[in-house]
C-alpha cells in the first residue's frame, strides 16, 4: 500500500468514524437547559419554543459530533435539563452516573432525544448536580484512565427564575453563587450563562458574574446553539463570546 | 451569510465579493468563510475584540512581497492576499487567504485521532511523523529568517498534507516585524500548553525566537508520540484538576523521566532515538530557564532527518518502523502491553 496515496477517503459522515478516547486529556462540558413550562408556552418565529429548540438541536448535533472528531475530540458532554420531570440527565444512559458509559459522552457521540417542556425551574438543583457530576467524573478519569482533566465548563441556558421543585421561588441561588465563586477560584470552573427573554438577569449575573452572563434579546435558538458551540471551544474567553452574542461579528 | 465585501489587494485594487458559508469550526480567534464564486479563497473574519492593530498587521503582511511557498510550490503559510472590508460602510473585518486545497491539507489535530488516522493515512508509518516534524521545523526556520515569531505555535494552527508537508495558518496572530521600521507587533495570545515558561506568567510582551524553540520542541515531542503531549500525565499526588501547563510549571515532563501516570496508549520515551531525546532534554530541561539552550529549527530538522534515515523495519509488522538503535520494536511492545497498535493493519 502506498502510504502517500492519502486523504483520499475522507468523505464519510463524521459519525461513521469510530471515536478513540486514548488522548492524554479530557475536558468536561456540562450543558444545562431550562425546559420548564414556559418553553412550551412561548413562541419562537411562530413555533412553540421547545419544538423550535428540538428542531435546532437536530441541526446542531451533527456539527457537534463533527467537531468531536477534531477540535472537540477531548470533550465529554453531560446534558442536564431542569423543568419537566424535575432535574434530569438527558445525555449518555440518562442516569446521574460519572462512571464510563454513564451520563458523559464524547462530543463525537453526543445524541439527545427530543426534549419535553413542563414543570417548574429547579435551576439551583440542576447546577448542583452538574458540579457533583463533573467532580466525580474528574476523579474517575484521572484515577482510572490516567488522563488529565482541566477545570470543567458549565453552560447554562434559562428563560426564567429559579424555583423549587414545586414552582415556588427560591433564593437558594445566593448560596449557589458563593459556591460557584469557590469553584471558579479553586476548581478552575468556567460558567457561561445565556439568558433568553423572561430570564431573571439578577440571578444569572450572580451565578455567572457580569462577564460570563450573556442576555439575548430574542429567542433565536439557532444562534443560541451556535454560541454554545463557541463557548465550548477550548481557549475562548468571555469577550470573544460577547463579540458574537451581540451581532457585532461583522461590525 | 451573504455579506458583501471588498477585497483590497496589496496593490490597492478592489474587487467585490460576497461571503459564503462558514468553513471549519467556530474557532476562538475568528471565523473563516468561503467566498461565493471564488472557491480558491477564504476569508477570516476576526472577532471584534481581536481587531486591535489589525490594520497595522495587514499592512505589514500585505507588504511582504515574497511568497510563502516551498520548493515544489506548496504553501508554507496561509498568508493574507487581501484586506477584507464591508462594502456598505468600509469597515475592516479581516483578510482573505488562499484556500488550502492542492495538495490537500487537513488540520493536524484531526490526525491525532487514531481512528481518523487509520482511515486517512492507511499504511503510514512512524517515518511520516518524523517527516511532518522536520517540515514543521523548516517552516519555523523560514518564519524566523523573516524576523517574525509564530508565538501561538500549536497543532490547531498547523495543517499537514499527505506527503508530510506543513502549512501554518493564522499568521495574523504572529509577532510580526515591520520591515520598514524594524518594530515588532507583539503576539496577542498563545496556548499555555505550548507557551515557553518565560511567557507563562507575564502579559503579552515581545517574544524572542527562543520562545518558538520551546513550542517547537513540545510539538516535535507530540508529533513523534502520535499526539501525546510531553507534559501530559497525572502526577500521583494530584488532588484536583491537572493540565499540561501545571506540569510545565513544575517541570514534570514524562519524556524526561517525570513520575506521572499516563494511559496505556502513551508512546513510551524509549521509543524515541537518543538523538531526539538529547534535544528534548536540551530544550525542555536545560532550556527551561535558559532559552538560549533550546535547539533551533535547523538543529531539529537535522536531527529528525537523521532519525528518519536511521529506521529499521519490524520483522513482524510491515507498518512498524523504529530507531535502528532499539533492540526490538516499541510498537509491538506497546501492543503486547495492551495498548492499541499505533500503526495497525501491517501484519505480515
Amino acid at each position: 500500500m502506498n502510504p502517500f496515496a492519502l486523504f483520499e477517503d475522507d468523505t464519510d459522515e463524521p459519525d461513521e468514524v469510530e471515536f478513540v478516547t486514548d488522548t492524554h486529556r479530557r475536558r468536561f462540558v456540562a450543558l444545562l437547559i431550562d425546559t420548564s413550562r414556559s418553553m412550551g408556552a412561548t413562541q419562537s418565529n411562530g413555533v412553540v419554543a421547545i419544538d423550535a429548540l428540538n428542531r435546532e438541536l437536530a441541526r446542531w448535533l451533527p456539527t457537534v459530533r463533527a467537531e468531536g472528531r477534531g477540535p472537540l475530540r477531548d470533550v465529554e458532554f453531560v446534558v442536564i435539563t431542569f423543568g419537566a420531570g424535575g432535574v434530569g440527565v438527558v445525555s449518555g444512559d440518562g442516569t446521574p452516573s460519572a462512571e464510563d458509559g454513564g451520563a458523559f459522552v464524547p462530543a463525537s457521540r453526543l445524541e439527545l432525544a427530543p426534549l419535553v417542556a413542563g414543570g417548574a425551574t429547579p435551576m439551583v438543583e440542576a447546577v448542583e448536580l452538574a458540579l457533583s457530576l463533573v467532580e466525580r467524573r474528574r476523579q474517575h478519569v484521572q484515577t482510572v484512565h490516567a488522563q488529565q482533566t482541566g477545570g470543567p465548563r458549565l453552560i447554562l441556558v434559562s428563560d426564567g427564575a429559579p424555583t423549587d421543585a414545586e414552582g415556588n421561588p427560591t433564593d437558594g441561588w445566593r448560596s449557589l453563587a458563593r459556591r460557584l465563586e469557590q469553584w471558579r477560584s479553586t476548581g478552575r470552573m468556567r460558567l457561561f450563562a445565556f439568558g433568553v427573554p423572561g430570564v431573571d438577569d439578577e440571578v444569572m449575573r450572580a451565578l455567572a458574574t457580569a462577564s460570563g452572563y450573556f442576555p439575548l434579546a430574542d429567542l433565536d435558538l439557532r444562534k443560541l446553539l451556535d454560541l454554545i458551540l463557541v463557548a465550548t471551544s477550548e481557549h475562548v474567553d468571555f469577550d470573544q463570546v460577547r463579540s458574537q452574542v451581540y451581532g457585532d461579528e461583522f461590525r | 451569510m451573504s455579506l458583501d465585501v471588498w477585497l483590497i489587494a496589496p496593490d490597492g485594487r478592489r474587487s467585490a465579493a460576497t461571503l459564503g458559508a462558514p468553513v471549519g469550526s467556530a474557532g476562538s480567534q475568528g471565523r473563516v468563510f468561503g467566498l461565493r464564486d471564488r472557491p480558491d479563497t477564504v476569508v477570516k473574519v476576526l472577532h471584534r475584540a481581536d481587531r486591535v492593530h489589525l490594520a497595522d498587521r495587514l499592512r505589514i503582511m500585505l507588504a511582504d512581497p515574497a511568497g510563502w511557498a516551498g520548493g515544489s510550490g506548496q504553501p508554507l503559510v496561509a498568508w493574507p492576499s487581501a484586506a477584507v472590508h464591508r462594502r456598505d460602510d468600509g469597515r475592516l473585518l479581516g483578510y482573505a487567504a488562499p484556500r488550502l486545497a492542492h495538495p490537500r491539507f487537513v488540520p493536524l489535530p484531526s490526525l491525532f485521532n487514531p481512528a481518523v488516522r487509520a482511515r486517512m493515512l492507511p499504511g503510514a508509518t512512524w517515518s511520516w511523523w518524523l517527516t511532518v516534524a522536520e517540515e514543521l521545523a523548516r517552516v519555523v526556520h523560514v518564519v524566523h529568517q523573516r524576523g517574525h515569531v509564530v508565538g501561538d505555535l500549536a497543532p490547531a494552527n498547523v495543517f499537514v498534507s499527505a506527503s508530510g508537508g506543513v502549512c501554518l495558518i493564522d499568521a495574523d496572530g504572529w509577532q510580526l516585524r515591520d520591515p520598514v521600521t524594524g518594530v515588532d507587533l507583539t503576539c496577542p495570545f498563545s496556548r499555555p500548553e505550548y507557551t515557553a515558561p518565560e511567557h507563562l506568567a507575564g502579559p503579552s510582551r515581545s517574544r524572542e525566537p527562543a520562545s518558538d524553540h520551546w513550542a517547537l520542541a513540545v510539538l516535535v515531542a507530540q508529533l513523534t508520540c502520535l499526539g501525546f503531549h510531553p507534559f501530559g500525565g497525572v502526577p500521583r499526588e494530584t488532588a484536583g484538576p491537572v493540565e499540561e501547563v501545571d506540569n510545565v510549571r513544575l517541570r514534570r515532563c514524562r519524556l524526561l523521566g517525570a513520575d506521572v501516570r499516563v494511559p496505556a496508549a502513551a508512546v513510551p520515551p524509549e521509543a524515541l532515538p537518543a538523538v531526539l531525546r538529547r534535544r528534548l532534554g536540551d530544550a525542555l530541561d536545560a532550556g527551561y530557564a535558559a532559552p538560549a539552550a533550546r535547539p533551533g529549527p535547523q538543529s531539529w530538522a537535522a536531527a529528525l532527518a537523521y532519525a528518519r534515515d536511521s529506521l529499521a523495519p519490524c520483522p513482524a509488522v510491515a507498518t512498524h518502523v523504529y530507531p535502528r538503535e532499539a533492540r526490538n520494536c516499541p510498537w509491538c511492545r506497546m501492543a503486547e502491553a495492551g495498548a492499541p497498535d499505533p500503526f495497525p493493519g501491517g501484519q505480515r
